[in-house]
């Protein structure tokens, strides 16, 4: 009986100093921290037990203590799931499901990739010199995708994006075809990072940075650090190109560079990363047409004034009610819901 | 003696963090403070104050020598201390409860320790839950954030958490130690 509760105590000490290792990795502040220097003065079990998490994260942190890069540890994990839960081909996912059903569809529709690009990874660890890596990634409206890359770096697709990475030894370029793409790049000056978007190549210098495929144009916004902004047409060695820094954005047409960058607030231009349409002084046609690239049901416009009626505010790409509500309170405005649209006109 | 302190590097670093160096330490630590404040209760309340300072640090990998620093903190709240309540006392290196801490003691049980451990670990890895063991090494090895991870593998945060509070406990079980 006595060795039951010293197992039993053991064991929840065990649970207490695991607890405690990782509010601490995460950062207290005074009062907890008193907390914590009053469990380890409670006893010499409590401080054995905290020593030893420490060692044990200590020894996990060792270099050989682990093979696989993130991105070979996500395509594992990835492909695992995958055949746990759905076979191939099955998919059987709406858009306007709750979270979970976004996961699944998620996990189903880049699970074929998954799995190809996972095994061409075990394959190809060390290429030769000739050796091309090409993977695709696609969203669909609604979903969002975070993708480790080869070498580190990491690549964010908002809604209905749809991109080419193509990973050789001597450089690493990334098409944009369709959508929005967040960048961030781990710099190697031996094998430089361009994204082509349209009639836009941006050349990584070190950082972090969003590209925005509209329609007849290409907006890049810097979030960290620098980007080389030129006409794709030109290549990596052509001179027409300008450098545009943290919290500035330049938007190309037809590969036109314009003369300088505009300043931007990044906390709004990278807003779509939490899921939110961030809007001020924005005319409603904008921002209708923002949201409908999330939206299964579009809101649509009749009453062609109510296009230039400015609003400010930020909003859940998901959340058609509260959209619904804000146009609702505006004076003289008429919101009609039916099943496939959601018809905004004037009373 | 002296030649402890300058941080040439004289002494060899032995890898452990600073929590470990102050646990390892802690009766020390809280005996050298009993052998300056008269109260039982106030050296061993005292020692508490050390945690904070120690974990008040960005990086500690920017700090050369562990031991010297973790012997300038514990220094220091104690000298704190006895400055609060009116005692000014010279407080210095050349006391036998303190040496320990400064100069790494000939424990190769310890560092045998960790080889075998080390050699021991793809096999503990093994047993752990494969989402689990994912998110153990996406964090130890490669130094991700919570959010990160949560968004690689379409999970939340809470369930990052309790896979790495679940891995650490695991692994926590299968590396012992002698007392």
């Amino acid at each position: 009986m006595p060795n039951v509760l010293k197992f039993k105590r053991e064991s929840a000490i065990r649970e207490e100093a695991a607890e405690w290792f990782l509010a601490r990795r995460e950062g207290m502040d005074a009062e907890r921290m008193r907390q914590f220097a009053r469990w380890l003065a409670a006893s010499p079990e409590h401080r054995q037990e905290f020593r030893e998490m420490e060692r044990v994260a200590r020894l996990l942190s060792r270099p050989e203590a682990g093979e696989g890069s993130v991105a070979e540890l996500v395509a594992q994990a990835r492909a695992a799931d995958e055949e746990k839960v759905l076979p191939f081909g099955t998919v059987g996912s709406n858009g306007a499901g709750a979270a979970r059903n976004r996961r699944w569809a998620m996990a189903a529709s880049v699970a074929f990739l998954a799995v190809f690009a996972s095994v061409l990874w075990w394959k190809v660890r060390h290429p030769g010199a000739s050796e091309v890596q090409e993977f695709s990634y696609r969203t669909t409206r609604g979903q969002f995708l975070t993708q480790p890359l080869a070498d580190g770096s990491v690549l964010q697709l908002d809604t209905d994006t749809q991109v080419v990475v193509r990973y050789s030894k001597g450089e690493r370029q990334v098409r944009l075809e369709q959508g929005r793409a967040m960048f961030q790049v781990v710099h190697n000056a031996a094998r430089p990072f361009r994204v082509l978007a349209g009639s836009a190549q941006v050349i990584d210098i070190g950082t972090k940075f969003d590209v925005y495929l509209q329609r007849g144009a290409t907006l890049v916004t810097v979030i960290e650090g620098r980007v080389s902004v030129g006409p794709s047409a030109q290549g990596v060695a052509g001179t027409d190109r300008i450098e545009v820094g943290a919290g500035q954005r330049m938007q190309l047409v037809d590969g036109q560079v314009p003369a300088a960058p505009v300043p931007v607030d990044t906390a709004r231009a990278a807003a779509w990363l939490d899921r939110k349409i961030t809007f001020e002084h924005e005319p409603l046609g904008a921002i209708a047409a923002e949201f409908n690239r999330y939206a299964s049901k579009p809101v649509v416009i009749e009453t062609p004034g109510l296009n230039d009626l400015k609003l400010t505010g930020s909003l859940r790409v998901d959340d058609l009610d509260s959209f619904v509500a804000i146009l609702r309170s505006l004076e003289g405005v008429r919101v009609e819901i039916t099943p496939t649209q959601v018809r905004v006109s004037r009373t | 003696m002296a030649a402890v302190m300058d941080g040439t590097g004289l002494m060899e670093e032995d890898g452990r963090t600073l929590m470990e160096l102050f646990l390892d330490h802690y009766e020390r630590i809280e005996a050298y403070f009993g052998s300056r404040i008269p109260r039982r209760q106030d050296a061993t309340d005292l020692v508490q104050e050390v945690c904070p300072r120690l974990l008040g640090i960005p990086d500690e990998r920017t700090i050369e020598n562990r031991r010297a620093y973790l012997w300038s903190v514990a220094r220091s709240v104690l000298c704190d201390y006895l400055d609060r309540n009116g005692r000014h006392q010279s407080v210095d290196i050349d006391d036998p409860l303190i040496q320990p801490l400064l100069v790494e003691e000939m424990d190769c049980g310890r560092q045998l320790d960790d080889a075998w451990h080390m050699r021991l670990l793809p096999e503990v890895m093994e047993k752990l839950p494969p989402k689990c063991r994912t998110v153990m090494e996406l964090k130890w090895q490669h130094d991700r954030s919570y959010q990160e991870i949560a968004d690689f593998l379409g999970i939340s945060i809470n369930t990052v958490k309790k896979h790495l509070k679940d891995g650490l406990k695991l692994c926590r079980q299968h590396m012992p130690r002698p007392e």
